[in-house]
């Protein structure tokens, strides 16, 4: 069995958005919705100060409360753990919105376009958004169902903060690091069991 | 994978490599289209000069592509009246029309004076372009303004001296402690940023240590092993007090990289000048162990002396390094602290990290040389650079690295391009390198010194012998060209891709510079502050929509430096065809040209520029179609077998991985760079000697053979109550003002807390009574006045107010851009004494005073 | 609202993040159903009938309007309304789900067993003949699986909050509990209003019944309260944030001043004055007075639960 995770390395990742904006191409989201946002802590105090660079994205939850209080049965899990949301099934009650700890989810009440007004063409042919239902991190499973190994936000990662792999296999380089660093997922007391791990 | 532009209703999907073109890195990108829609940006896995990877600005582009916001066709002015906020009135003409007009002005003014024609440009590509067209309507005004006033001015000309190459690049492949002033290279910013951020992590993954002195906790310092803050322009002190303790505390420094590779033993006198050879004119050197003097390359030059007095002639001299060495006495740890605010502990402390991690005296053995392995390096850049006295500082944090060793050797700072497999550096008398490199760019090098002499050009070139350009100049040119003793003014500005009312000085004094020129066209993209201005506004291609030749270029510095990466040649081509009425501007400087009838001139002048050779040259008298013109640049260039079909189907190419010898030139081209200044002496004379014959007053101080520390104006003429300074950075996700266009990437500003809000240290503000989220009030001494939200934070000198990027716009194509954020330039004075006269930077040192609004 | 809906995604800085998926729509619908099942289950318990029409006690009828405007204002803020039959496909893990099988089921069966007291015009239609009509076998099968029904629909809200592991304030099942406190009590506060209207209806004995109830309530509502912000302050820094936003920040006045004084204290004390003086007039009144006020507050801490709501950060 597969299961699709990755792995965030807080030391490496620079804030830069690249992932973000590769992530906004690669899903053709509409304006406001960015799958993979990348937050700013700064911590310590005058002259020791640090800025920590906090990469997101749907942690793919083993048990997943967004999942959990969908009433539609919109959101499912494959048996590669990727959680998907089916806009067709979504009645946008936003339950799994406010279920989801992690901030993944996006209710998107109109569908909008970067220049406001009509959407232009580039828009109109990459969108992939149904207004009054929610959307979020796919994993990139259209990349994988394809072949394409790599999620785009991993791919264009200038400091390889990003590592995707198959935690179920020891021997992935996701799996090893994990090990290695000793990683762990993001508010685990929240006991969703997430597919992302943080490296510190 | 020839592409043809997109063609309504044809099913297609197709990768199409080109070049990017959101900032100034070129990296290899490859855009997928979809039926005619260009739908996406990546990267190419694994090729440079960006290894694969594409920034959010690459990864937007279509957005800028695909702005309605964009200049739809030419259009002249019908509002005479030009200012900042003035509706030009803009009247929509045709294509012919608009030439002609370009064609008749053009004329008026070669009639009346050739060099009243300015060309103006920060396309870095088409510039070779751009200076033919000067070339051929006789004038010698083309300059890539823009970037040089707050830019490279204290770097490009001190990467001259040490390299032969307008960049250094630090060698992060064996780096082991790197020190870093001012600057955010290696986090997707800087030069090569997208290559240098991977280079970069690996570094730090591999245990570097990094540490960085900046007024702010940037982007490099965020995750940096120590964050050292220094008050604003005053680094000089500190690299002073570093060298002082290495030299005169510890005894310790490079002194056989001092003698093989510098002027450290050349013998000078109490005037400062060499003692020369009385009949070849050679600097002289004394033998240490026999005290006998010989010219420099002559005499084994690891027996030559550091230090020690001797006499030549009956008059005394000692050793260049021994005045060298004096001066560095009153630098203490100390008196350094006093200036920069950072502890005597931290400066002496530091100044041991990094001399230990310099390893002197280790070697490496590399495809079979033996090389010096440095495990330290120093870099700056613009936090350096943009200061009254940036080439001081400059040249001292290239001292720095002379004293470790750590110029073109592994480990240290190296060359972008000073040696190839067909050029290597030329030496002049004295023995000091300069470029050899034909393609080597848009600047002069600083070595060997140029005469001084009566202005010729707007920018007053002539009277900056030592720097590299004087492009901030320009616009105080303008302004007061007369008092120089310039015998013109400025009829018709040609500019394209460069924001110069938003990037340059405060928009007022540039709009009175504006004021003065006749005609301005304006080939843009984007309807921004500079257009604004414009007589004739005209649109210009995208990248994305343009063929444009050799925009990747292994031969400069976007291409990572180090031994290991192999520099990449990559074009772009059309790949969208989006607005109807825009045109390459390049290709229309050759119609102007025709229509103006100097296109044979524009012809032999583009060869020039171009170098292009042999049976690629343009003819005199025939007209080339741009793409014609394009395939023989890129062949003449990369070439036969590798024209524009080969870079149409292969959209880049790699060139053999650098051999040592070229990254490491520095025990191989024998020649040397200077640790002290002499030629700056003379130089200074020249300078003095003509501003005083036109009576202008010109501190000339800083043409010192040893450099010293100098406050900058602000700090020397502010009030007291203006006790803090506001400090400038540039942000990853955001280029120039271009990006502010990009809806997207103006979205990921608002979201990031810094951007638009004023970062101010929190103990400061509490003492100032002002809390996160207030309004507060900013104000220079000249009684400029600006509001902004405070954002409290514990990554900030206390004295420090940050107001990032190049905001606060007044006209653009984004509606939603105008008015937000704060412009940081507006504050800056730009006035002559706050510029560097040397290196002619403007000095982005603010004194303010905050309040609670 | 704004296009798009995602709490976490303002500014992107790692803090604890205000709710913005929840508004006071939900707040209404929640107050809104929770009053409708209330009253429900109070008429069945205690007989609050609160008059009658055409037959059918009124209570019986505001219960339903009540609960049928509240599933309308769901239904109409859903993203996808026409899809609401959806909703009733995920019962075993969804609240909403579960919830939303309540709601039609407490309609059909409330529905069913109301009309069947529909006796209009002597005769004219008379519905009374009805199986079900009564408090009969099949009746009081109706009335139990209704008001069974109904205990959920006043619950269920609370249980969406309180299955959120996003937001601490709220993953805590004191919510459901006060929800199902305020639902009965203002269940209870429609007869004290009713009996202020029309005094001559409720007779002294029973509306100190009421009363002594009410009190009751709004006492186990009042440790609710505490428990609730106490268990906030000391469990989770985000749900500390949700406590201080209440206490003392933006939402100090509507949750201090109306949740507290005037949804409960108040009301205490209106209803202790009505006990001591319960011969007087001015008792009804007084009682009148706590009703409405109760109803209020029962919206108002819904509304301030709701805006404390924080999500956690995740660093
Ligand atoms: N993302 C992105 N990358 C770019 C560009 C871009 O626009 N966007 N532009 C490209 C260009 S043209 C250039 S020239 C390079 C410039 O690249 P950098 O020089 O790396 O530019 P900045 O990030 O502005 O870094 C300047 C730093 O100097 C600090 N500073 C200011 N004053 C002082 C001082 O007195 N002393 C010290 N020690 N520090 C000071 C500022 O706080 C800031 O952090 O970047 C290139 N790369
Ligand atoms: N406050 C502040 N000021 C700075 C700096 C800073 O960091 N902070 N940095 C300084 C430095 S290092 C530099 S190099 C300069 C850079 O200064 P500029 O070169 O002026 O930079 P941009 O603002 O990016 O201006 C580029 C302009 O070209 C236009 N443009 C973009 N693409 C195209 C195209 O394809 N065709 C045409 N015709 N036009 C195009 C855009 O619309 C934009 O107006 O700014 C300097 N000024
Ligand atoms: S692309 Fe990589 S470095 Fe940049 S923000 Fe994303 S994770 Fe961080
Ligand atoms: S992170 Fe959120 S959206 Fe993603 S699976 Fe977990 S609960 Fe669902
Ligand atoms: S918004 Fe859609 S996907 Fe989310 S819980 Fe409601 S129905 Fe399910
Ligand atoms: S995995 Fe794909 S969908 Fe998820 S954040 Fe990365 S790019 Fe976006
Ligand atoms: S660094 Fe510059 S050239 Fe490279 S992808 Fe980013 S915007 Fe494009
Ligand atoms: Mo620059």
């Amino acid at each position: 069995m597969t299961r699709w995770g990755m792995a965030l390395d807080l030391e490496r990742c620079v804030g830069c958005y690249a992932c973000s904006m590769a992530c906004k191409t690669e899903n053709g989201t509409p304006d406001g919705v960015w799958y993979s946002p990348v937050y700013e802590k700064e911590v310590g105090t005058y002259p020791n100060t640090k800025r920590m660079f906090i990469p997101t994205l749907c942690m793919h939850c083993e048990d997943a409360p967004c999942l959990n209080a969908c009433p539609t049965k919109a959101i499912t899990k494959r048996t590669d753990g990727i959680v998907l949301v089916d806009q067709t099934k979504c009645c946008g009650t936003r339950a799994c919105v406010a279920a989801c700890p992690y901030g993944a989810m996006n209710y998107v009440h109109e569908v909008q376009g970067a220049f406001g007004g009509e959407l232009i063409q580039l828009e109109k042919q990459s969108f992939k958004s149904t207004a009054g239902t929610v959307q979020k991190c796919t994993f990139c499973s259209h990349r994988i169902d394809a072949g394409k190994f790599e999620p785009a936000c991993v791919e264009v990662c200038p400091t390889k903060a990003r590592i995707f792999g198959d935690l179920e296999d020891p021997g992935s380089e996701i799996s090893r690091v994990i090990r290695s660093r000793n990683g762990s997922p993001a508010r685990p007391e929240a006991g969703t069991g997430p597919s992302v791990y943080y490296l510190r | 994978m020839a592409v043809a532009l997109p063609m309504a209703g044809v099913k297609e999907d197709v990768w199409i490599p080109t070049a990017c073109d959101m900032c100034y890195n070129g990296c290899t990108v490859q855009v997928h289209r979809v039926d005619g829609v260009a739908v996406k940006v990546e990267g190419i896995p694994g090729v440079g000069p960006n290894y694969g990877m594409t920034c959010a600005k690459g990864l937007s582009a279509l957005m800028n592509v695909y702005s309605p916001n964009r200049v739809q066709a030419p259009m002249v002015r019908t509002n005479p009246a030009k200012g900042i906020g003035v509706d030009p009135g803009w009247k929509e003409v045709s294509w012919d029309e608009a030439l002609d007009l370009f064609a008749v002005k053009l004329k008026a003014a070669m009639d009346k004076d050739p060099r009243s024609i300015l060309t103006h440009t920060f396309d870095r590509y088409t510039y070779a372009v751009a200076k033919a067209f000067s070339t051929a309507v006789g004038s010698p005004n083309v300059t890539m303004g823009s970037a040089g006033i707050f830019c490279g001015n204290g770097t490009h000309p001190v990467a001259f001296t040490l390299t032969a190459s307008n960049e250094i690049h630090d060698d992060l492949k064996y780096c082991n402690h790197l020190l870093m002033f001012g600057a955010s290279a290696g986090f997707v910013g800087g030069h090569n940023a997208m290559g240098y951020s991977v280079e970069m992590q690996d570094a730090r993954q591999r245990g570097m240590k990094l540490t960085v002195v900046d007024p702010v906790l940037n982007y490099a310092a965020s995750h940096a092993d120590e964050w050292i803050p220094i008050r604003p322009g005053t680094d000089g002190a500190f690299a002073l007090a570093m060298m002082r303790e290495w030299v005169i505390v510890q005894d310790s420094y490079d002194k056989t990289f001092l003698k093989l590779h510098t002027n450290a033993t050349y013998l000078v006198g109490a005037d400062g000048r060499y003692a020369r050879h009385a009949t070849s004119n050679k600097p002289l050197v004394a033998i240490a162990a026999t005290g006998a003097i010989l010219p420099y390359d002559e005499a084994p030059s690891d027996e030559a002396a550091l230090e020690g007095t001797f006499t030549v002639d009956g008059v005394e001299v000692t050793p260049a390094f021994v005045p060298f060495k004096a001066h560095l006495e009153p630098y203490t740890a100390q008196f350094a602290s006093k200036i920069t605010s950072i502890p005597a502990a931290t400066i002496t402390r530091v100044a041991h990290e990094v001399l230990e991690a310099a390893s002197i005296g280790q070697t490496i053995q590399l495809e079979g040389d033996t090389y010096p392995l440095r495990g330290a390096a120093i870099s700056w850049y613009r936090g350096i650079s943009a200061h009254r006295h940036a080439m001081a500082t400059g040249q001292l944090m290239g001292q720095l690295n002379m004293l470790l060793g750590a110029v073109d050797v592994p480990g240290g700072v190296l060359n972008s391009s000073s040696m190839g497999p067909t050029w290597r550096p030329n030496l002049d008398p004295d023995g000091f390198i300069y470029p050899g490199n034909p393609l080597a760019g848009h600047m002069k090098p600083a070595l060997p010194r140029r005469k001084v002499s009566a202005p010729e050009t707007l920018e007053l070139q002539e009277l900056f012998p030592v720097s590299v350009y004087a492009r901030a100049m320009l616009w105080l040119g303008l302004l007061e060209g007369e008092k120089f003793g310039l015998p013109y003014k400025c009829e018709v500005l040609v500019q394209c891709r460069g924001n110069v009312m938003q990037t340059s000085g405060d928009p007022e004094t540039m709009a009175k510079a504006f004021q003065t020129i006749g005609f301005i066209v304006s080939i843009n993209t984007f309807p921004d502050e500079t257009a604004q201005w414009a007589d004739l506004l005209l649109p210009d291609m995208h990248s994305l929509e343009r063929l444009t030749p050799l925009v990747g270029n292994p031969n400069n510095f976007t291409n990572s430096a180090s031994v290991e990466e192999s520099g990449t040649w990559n074009f772009q081509q059309p790949i969208v065809k989006v607005v109807e009425k825009a045109r390459n501007w390049g290709e229309v400087l050759f119609d102007v040209a025709e229509r103006a009838g100097i296109l044979p001139d524009m012809n032999s002048a583009v060869n020039a520029a171009c170098h292009i050779t042999g049976e690629y040259q343009l003819r005199r008298d025939q007209k080339y179609t741009w793409e014609d013109f394009a395939d023989r640049w890129t062949k003449s260039t990369v070439g036969g077998e590798h024209g524009l079909d080969y870079f149409r189907e292969h959209g880049y190419l790699k060139e053999d991985k650098r051999l040592a010898k070229y990254a490491y030139p520095m025990i191989h081209h024998g020649g040397r760079i200077p640790l002290y200044l002499e030629h700056f002496l003379d130089a200074g004379v020249a300078v003095k000697e003509y501003t005083d014959s036109r009576g202008i007053e010109w501190d000339t101080s800083d043409y010192a053979a040893v450099m010293d520390y100098q406050p900058c104006t602000t700090e020397k003429q502010a009030p007291a109550q203006f006790d803090m300074w506001l400090v400038n950075q540039k942000l990853p996700f955001m280029a120039g003002t271009y990006s502010a266009e990009n809806p997207l990437l103006m979205d990921l500003a608002k979201r990031n807390s810094k951007v638009f809000n004023i970062g101010i240290n929190r103990a400061t503000a509490l003492k100032k009574g002002i809390a996160d989220g207030d309004e507060m009030w900013i104000e220079t001494p000249a009684g400029k006045k600006v509001k902004g939200l405070a954002r409290l934070t514990e990554g900030i000198h206390p004295e420090c107010v940050s107001a990032p990027g190049m905001f606060g716009r007044t006209s653009a194509g984004n509606k939603d851009a105008v008015g937000r954020g704060v412009h940081f330039n507006n504050l800056v004075a730009f006035t002559l004494d706050h510029m560097d006269p040397v290196s002619a930077a403007l000095d982005s040192c603010v004194k303010i005073k905050v309040s609670k609004a | 609202m704004s296009s798009v809906v995602n709490p976490f995604t303002g500014r992107w800085i790692m803090e604890p993040k205000t709710q913005n998926v929840w508004g006071n729509q939900h707040a209404t619908w929640f107050t809104l159903m929770g009053i409708g099942g209330g009253l429900f289950i109070n008429r069945l318990l205690f007989g609050i009938e609160l008059g009658r029409f055409w037959g059918m006690t009124w209570a019986d009828i505001i219960s339903l309007a009540l609960i049928g405007v509240g599933g309308l204002i769901l239904i109409a803020d859903l993203g996808k309304p026409l899809r609401v039959l959806r909703a009733l496909l995920n019962p075993r893990t969804s609240w909403i789900s579960i919830g939303a099988i309540a709601d039609f089921t407490f309609m059909g069966l409330a529905g069913l067993w109301t009309l069947a007291d529909l006796n209009f015009g002597g005769g004219g239609l008379n519905l009374t003949g009805l199986p079900w009509h009564g408090d009969g076998t099949l009746g009081l099968i109706f009335q139990v699986i209704a008001a069974l029904a109904a205990i959920v629909v006043i619950a269920y809200p609370g249980l969406v909050l309180a299955s959120s592991p996003s937001i601490p304030f709220w993953n805590s099942t004191l919510i459901p509990m006060q929800f199902l406190v305020n639902g009965f009590a203002s269940g209870l506060a429609c007869g004290l209003i009713y009996a202020a209207i029309v005094p001559s209806d409720v007779s002294g004995d029973v509306l100190t019944g009421w009363l002594s109830l009410t009190t009751g309530l709004l006492v186990l509502s009042v440790f609710l309260q505490i428990a609730h912000v106490l268990n906030g302050q000391y469990t989770h820094v985000a749900a500390k944030v949700a406590v201080r936003r209440l206490l003392s920040g933006n939402l100090q006045v509507a949750y201090l001043g109306g949740v507290v004084l005037a949804g409960l204290v108040i009301p205490l004390a209106l209803i202790a004055y009505a006990l001591s003086d319960s011969a007087g007039s001015n008792a009804a009144m007084a009682a009148g007075i706590a009703g409405v006020l109760i109803l209020a507050g029962n919206w108002l801490s819904k509304h301030t639960v709701i805006r404390a709501g924080t999500y956690a950060s995740l660093f």
